[in-house]
């Protein structure tokens, strides 16, 4: 399906009202203001219309969007935050006090135990992050995620293996917190 | 996620954990869902005409021919004529290839 046949935009209005609530939350595990949320979601957009021709058609539709949204904003916010994240750490080595900029602050407004694990899930090598993604926050199972992503089922189970042990190094304090129901 | 395999109970937990904390989706509001199918709409005409580098492409070509073909007189009136036709008749093209869209 490309932008220039019948229907495609029919297509994406309606993936927009059916997965809207997905990338609205992605988007705000990574912004940090509500303006941002609005512009990482028009990126998220932009680049769904840009990709979905070529989407693999074996990859059902809510996970493709997951990873594309997550991989989208961890570009977004690399580049949107560069100078400010840059500018916090300069004056924290230098223990100036700084006002936090409206809009621009170092935390995104989504929830501080999912913004942690957003990041966690983001220093993954890609094939990692995507069976995390597909096969944990999408609940695929290892034959579906072996198709989604092209693998076989035994590089699933064993990128997802080394997946959870890296996150639950990364992720161990908050993970105990859970756990004691202190989250 | 569906348990297709054995795993530790590390692992298990590790997964429990993950999967709570990113569980469920936020509704957008009305207003923003109503401004982001805007938004795919617009975006999805802009990728279905030309870009104004292309239009532009146009115009000079169309510039080009008419110049030529009337034996390239060097009168700033006619150069500035035949400029603003061939803008406008870019921009028609353009205009076209949307509506045909």
């Amino acid at each position: 399906m490309n932008p220039d046949d019948d229907g495609f935009e029919a297509t994406i209005v309606a993936l927009t009202r059916e997965y809207g609530p997905r990338v609205h939350t992605v988007a705000r595990r990574y912004a940090r203001s509500e303006a941002d949320v609005e512009d990482l979601m028009q990126e998220v957009w932009t680049r769904v219309i840009e990709v979905l021709p070529r989407k693999n058609p074996e990859s059902p539709m809510g996970g493709w969007l997951t990873m594309t949204a997550m991989n989208v904003g961890r570009e977004w916010t690399r580049n949107r935050y560069r100078w400010t994240d840059f500018k916090d750490r300069a004056f924290r080595f230098f223990n100036i006090e700084l006002e936090d900029e409206r809009g621009t602050g170092t935390g995104s407004i989504g929830g501080g135990a999912e913004r942690e694990v957003t990041r966690a899930v983001d220093g993954l090598p890609e094939l990692q992050r995507n069976v995390v993604i597909l096969r944990i926050f999408e609940g695929m199972s290892t034959k579906e995620t072996a198709r989604a992503i092209e693998r076989s089922e035994g590089t699933v189970k064993a990128s997802l293996s080394r997946g959870l042990e890296t996150l639950r190094g990364k992720l161990s304090d908050l993970e105990e917190l859970w756990a004691r129901g202190d989250l | 996620m569906t348990n297709d395999e054995q795993r530790s109970p590390e692992d298990e937990r590790t997964i429990r954990f993950l999967s709570e904390v990113m569980a469920g989706d936020e509704p957008v509001p009305p207003d923003l869902q109503a401004r982001m199918e805007r938004f795919v709409r617009r975006q999805i005409v802009r990728r279905t005409t030309l870009g104004w580098r292309a239009t532009g492409s146009v115009s000079l070509s169309a510039g080009l021919v008419l110049f030529l073909s009337t034996g390239a007189e060097a009168s700033m009136a006619y150069a500035g004529l035949v400029g603003v036709s061939v803008s406008l008749y870019g921009v028609l093209v353009r205009k076209m290839i949307e509506q045909a869209a």
